[in-house]
């Protein structure tokens, strides 16, 4: 079975492949020795900006390709392979094709909302090839709805320990369910920025007992478990949150700036012809 | 009523319809009982609901309109029949029906009636069981819910705990206060699924459950239970009963009328003019096994026909002739030459033998066609007419069984739903051969003991003749057979313990085993399972050691059990076999001692076993390492299917950070398509389960399926207003707060695998990350010890 990832696809074919479009590109530059020196206005200043428009628009084919859940076309892997070692070739592709020149004017505007672009994506990348593993193994092999199925049968059984005894509970008891017990808060706020729960070692636990009457002792210990599972199930949840909120939010940098960069560039190849 | 009419008609349903309006036409005496609506199962449906009118070739010969269209049409139309025709209908409940002198005295409460002939058309589904308890004939008691928007502020209470019950309280908890009337203390009968919701809901006090409790009784505004802490008083508006229905067999056999067998499917046997073995009293419709509602109408036409001594065609002669067509036969002499040929089916009444050929396609083939090959999916079951077929045996390419007409082969596909176990073809030119649907043999062996028995022995008998006793004596067999018990085990069960002395010998007609055996800590580690086809626990009892390892049943079991006096005869007579017995028993157990596995692996098995996937023939996967949770496998299922997703990533149990969402596995043995009215499951031939347009969304596929992966779909959905969740892009950061509300007709709907979408499922394709997979179970095993590290 392939177990290749979307950046290793088929030997890293699609490295490969722009590794050597990118080494043509870089041959072909420096062969070539136009009067007035290397710039965007040659016959290969042209070329490579033709050739980087193309790759541009095929990245922004990715889009359309990814909701075109009819296609024959390969899978949707492999165009993503392409998708990443295309686009990070077009960081060395770019420069070439304006021969290294650089301004304060709308032509070098594009090609930093281009490297921009690309390094949102490449965040895109380390994301998709971390936080995947991040998850899976945080959560011991529960999915979100079961880790809340959790923390809810958890809470009830606390419940029921502060309330449903036959004799009322001592304060000292109450206390301690009431200091331990978080309130389940997953907000937007929460979860971006909640800080990690701290594990209940030997000196806090034994501090909560020592208030609480013997014959409520081992009720507490146990109580004192259940507490503990829900603190870590609640921390969980707040990671998977936070994680999955990531997992998405880059894709709100990287989709407006390719648009951006879209926009930029329409504007940097009229402006080129109109003052041709 | 002292007169005795000519014709009693019992059950208002597409029978006695066909029945009572043709008996009106001809002038009978006649009266139609029916003791609720007139065409109750449809009656009972949900608003709306498609029925449909298949079989579409069937022509339609009675004085009732039935075209294709929703519940309300088609009981306009049912009613309108009646109404037109004149037809007498009474509302007595019969509960008795006696054979006299002449005539047959049926008594309905305190009324009794006499008639000549009786025609029994009350179909398989039952009488709902009442409440039983004072008040249970008020009106404001129901057994049904055709619509839960009908219901809005009331308190409703549900009595029952199995899956009805508990559909029916999730569907009205929202708008009324619902209260649930359990017997025990839990939700046994239930189906996983609903057992989760309904506790979660009584948890979360959406609905009040009565655990332990009873109706004392019951009046228009209150209900009295019992429970263990005394009575209780609730207050109520409506009540659903769903306690479930008594089969109408005892009724039926109360009348005289003979079973064929005790199985639960079985139906009672008629002649070709649907007379039971009690003259005068006729059955028809699914009562006799056939659930469609044009086959019962034209019955009930004809068996009215038969009564008066008219002769009559049956009206499925054209689609008759239609299958005998390639024998290029007058069809009489056609339809002769079948009933003298097909020996296996020499018992079965005419009706039925015309059932059977309906479903059947007739083959003629050249030398060396091909007819299946081994492992090619496929269920059908064949039979030879005329020439001579070769079985190739899977054990030696070498040896060839011939089969010569009157025989028959496909047992081992139809019985075990396991791919096909050897290649067959035809050995002469102009061999002719019969294909019959799954279905229709499942049926004829609930209802036919000797082609049971006939298919069954045939099943075992190829077993043991192939892999345990290769030259054994096929009668001295064939008593071993006819002496061993055939017994099912549930999930779980244990078939024998590890430790224990060897008293039989196992085959597997269905289902799988798991083999596990108990580590230093006393730990039960599984070794191994094997499916349907095979046998397990020949080694303890040719080595006369204990048993080795314990063998439970993975899945439903159906096993034969060959207990050991028997083996031991076969053995002591015949040396030769004991030998050969031996040292194939030997080479399994040295097999077994290499094949040894690690704990770890014993835990990978575990977890397949506890999924199910070891059924399965092909699984969803997705690695919970590689998936970023896009949802893009659920979208492209949706763009691809109608607007549903067939599969629920969230939801299903991971190992090793391998998750099985909920998703049709296409499973050796499909649960779904044994209980499918219109036969619209299949499988294809490349293994894949589907479900086909003539599906009439009657949801038993939805309850069979044990994993939860069938679910019903709308053609419409009506969605309401313009929610922040509709904005591209930003859109996903909402919870959208349209409420799709179904409406048209529904449909079951499940994974195809993209069946006719070149490139495979969409789900997997349309993975960025290449984290969903389809893949076999034992693929699905080296994934998982990869994931452990062991390989």
């Amino acid at each position: 079975m392939s177990r290749d990832t979307f950046l290793s696809l088929r030997n890293y074919f699609w490295l490969w492949f722009s590794l050597v479009i990118t080494l043509v590109c870089f041959v072909i530059y420096f062969i070539d020795r136009p009067i007035g020196g290397r710039n965007g206005g040659t016959v290969v200043g042209y070329s490579l900006g033709v050739l980087s428009t193309l790759g541009i628009l095929y990245l922004m084919w990715y889009g359309i390709r990814k909701r075109s859940y009819y296609s024959k076309m390969t899978t949707l892997k492999s165009v993503l392979s392409s998708h990443v070692w295309i686009g990070l070739s077009l960081v060395l592709i770019v420069p070439l094709h304006a021969g290294f020149s650089f301004g304060w004017n709308v032509h070098t505007f594009t090609y930093v909302l281009m490297l921009l672009t690309i390094a949102s994506g490449v965040w895109g990348v380390v994301l998709f090839r971390t936080y995947p593993f991040l998850l899976s193994s945080q959560r011991g092999g529960s999915t979100k709805p079961q880790l809340i199925t959790n923390i809810y049968s958890l809470n009830s059984e606390i419940k029921d320990f502060s309330s449903s005894s036959k004799s009322p509970r001592s304060d000292a008891f109450l206390k301690m369910i009431h200091s331990l017990d978080l309130p389940i808060d997953t907000s937007f706020k929460k979860v971006l920025f909640h800080k990690e729960i701290s594990k209940l070692d030997d000196q806090i636990i034994a501090g909560l007992l020592e208030d609480i009457p013997p014959n409520e002792q081992d009720d507490a210990l146990s109580c004192l478990k259940i507490l503990h599972k829900k603190r870590m199930a609640y921390f969980n949840l707040l990671r998977e949150c936070k994680v999955k909120f990531i997992l998405k939010a880059w894709l709100y940098l990287h989709v407006p700036l390719s648009f951006s960069l879209c926009g930029a560039l329409a504007i940097h190849i009229c402006s080129v012809f109109y003052y041709w | 009523m002292s007169d005795i009419i000519d014709i009693a008609i019992i059950g208002a349903g597409p029978g006695g319809i066909g029945a009572a309006t043709n008996a009106a036409k001809k002038g009978m005496s006649h009266l139609l009982f029916e003791k609720r609506e007139v065409g109750n199962t449809i009656y009972d449906y949900q608003l709306r609901k498609l029925v449909m009118a298949e079989p579409r070739k069937l022509p339609l010969r009675a004085n009732v309109v039935f075209e294709e269209g929703s519940r309300e049409k088609v009981l306009e139309d049912f009613n309108a029949a009646i109404r037109d025709n004149n037809v007498q209908v009474s509302k007595a409940s019969v509960d008795k029906i006696e054979a006299g002198n002449g005539f047959f005295l049926l008594t309905a409460g305190k009324e009794s009636f006499k008639a000549k002939n009786v025609v029994l058309a009350i179909g398989n589904m039952g009488t709902p069981r009442k409440l039983g308890a004072p008040g249970e004939d008020l009106p404001h008691i129901a057994y049904t819910l055709a619509d839960p928007d009908a219901f809005s502020g009331m308190n409703i209470v549900i009595i029952g705990a199995g899956d009805s019950a508990i559909e029916n309280a999730l569907a009205l908890k929202d708008n009324n206060t619902v209260s649930i009337v359990n017997r025990r203390g839990e939700f046994p009968r239930a189906k996983d699924a609903n057992r989760r919701k309904i506790l979660e809901a009584i948890k979360k006090g959406e609905i009040n459950c009565f655990y332990d409790s009873e109706v004392k009784e019951c009046s228009s505004t209150e209900i009295v239970l019992k429970t263990s802490e005394g009575d209780l008083t609730v207050p109520c508006e409506h009540i659903i009963v769903r306690a479930g229905n008594i089969p109408p067999r005892a009724f039926i056999e109360s009348c005289g009328v003979v079973f064929p067998n005790k199985d639960a499917n079985s139906y009672p046997r008629v002649n070709e003019k649907y007379e039971s073995n009690v003259p005068g009293l006729y059955i028809i419709g699914s009562l006799i096994g056939y659930p469609l509602i044009k086959q019962a109408i034209n019955q009930g036409h004809e068996v009215v026909e038969h009564i008066l001594g008219n002769p009559i065609e049956p009206a499925d002669l054209p689609l008759i002739e239609e299958v005998l067509s390639p024998l290029k036969l007058p069809v009489k002499e056609a339809f002769k030459i079948m009933r003298d040929k097909l020996e296996l089916f020499s018992d079965l009444s005419t009706p039925q033998f015309r059932e059977l050929l309906i479903d059947s396609t007739i083959k003629v083939l050249g030398k060396n066609d091909l007819i299946f090959e081994k492992d090619d999916y496929g269920d059908s079951f064949w039979n030879v007419v005329s020439g001579k077929v070769g079985v190739i045996s899977p054990h030696d390419p070498e040896k060839l069984y011939v089969l010569k007409p009157g025989y028959f082969f496909g047992e081992m596909g139809l019985i075990s739903g396991r791919k096909r176990a050897a290649t067959v073809y035809a050995l002469e030119e102009g061999t002719t051969v019969i294909e019959t649907k799954r279905n229709q043999i499942l049926k004829l062996m609930g209802s036919s003991e000797s082609v049971k028995k006939a298919i069954d022995t045939t099943f075992f008998l190829r077993i043991l003749s192939t892999s345990v006793f290769p030259s054994a004596d096929p009668h001295e067999l064939t008593r071993i057979i006819n002496n061993s018990e055939q017994i099912q085990f549930n999930k779980g069960d244990v078939l024998f313990n590890e430790g224990e002395p060897g008293d039989a010998l196992y085959i597997l007609l269905k289902g799988s085993v798991k083999i596990s055996k108990k580590n230093e800590h006393g730990v039960d580690i599984a070794q191994t399972y094997l499916p349907a086809g095979n046998y397990v626990g020949e080694m303890a009892l040719v080595s006369g050691h204990v048993r080795s390892a314990t063998a439970s049943a993975a899945v439903r079991c159906h096993t034969l059990k060959i207990p050991k006096e028997l083996f031991d005869d076969l053995l002591k007579s015949n040396p030769e076999t004991a030998d050969e017995v031996r040292s194939l028993a030997r080479k399994r157990m040295i097999e077994n001692l290499t094949a040894s596995r690690k704990e770890s692996s014993g835990e990978v098995l575990n977890f397949i076993l506890q999924q199910g996937v070891s059924d399965a023939n092909n699984v969803l996967l997705i690695d919970s390492d590689l998936c970023v949770g896009c949802d893009n496998c659920e979208k492209a299922c949706a763009a691809t299917h109608g607007g549903y997703s067939r599969l629920d990533r969230k939801k299903g149990k991971s190992f090793a950070s391998v998750q099985v969402p909920i998703s049709c596995r296409h499973c050796e043995n499909p649960l779904c398509m044994l209980d499918c009215p219109p036969d619209a499951l299949m499988r294809l031939p490349s293994g894949e389960v589907i479900i086909k347009d003539t599906c009439i969304g009657c949801g038993n596929c939805v309850s069979n399926c044990p994993y939860d992966v069938i679910q019903l779909v709308y053609d419409d959905t009506e969605s309401s207003g313009w929610s922040l969740a509709d904005i591209p892009l930003i859109g996903s950061f909402f919870e959208s707060s349209k409420t799709k509300k179904p409406k048209g007709p529904a449909r079951a709907a499940k994974c195809d695998m993209c069946e006719g979408l070149d490139g495979g499922p969409a789900c997997v394709r349309s993975c960025p990350t290449g984290a969903a997979i389809r893949t076999s179970p034992s693929e699905m095993m080296s994934l998982l010890l990869e994931k452990k590290g062991e390989l």
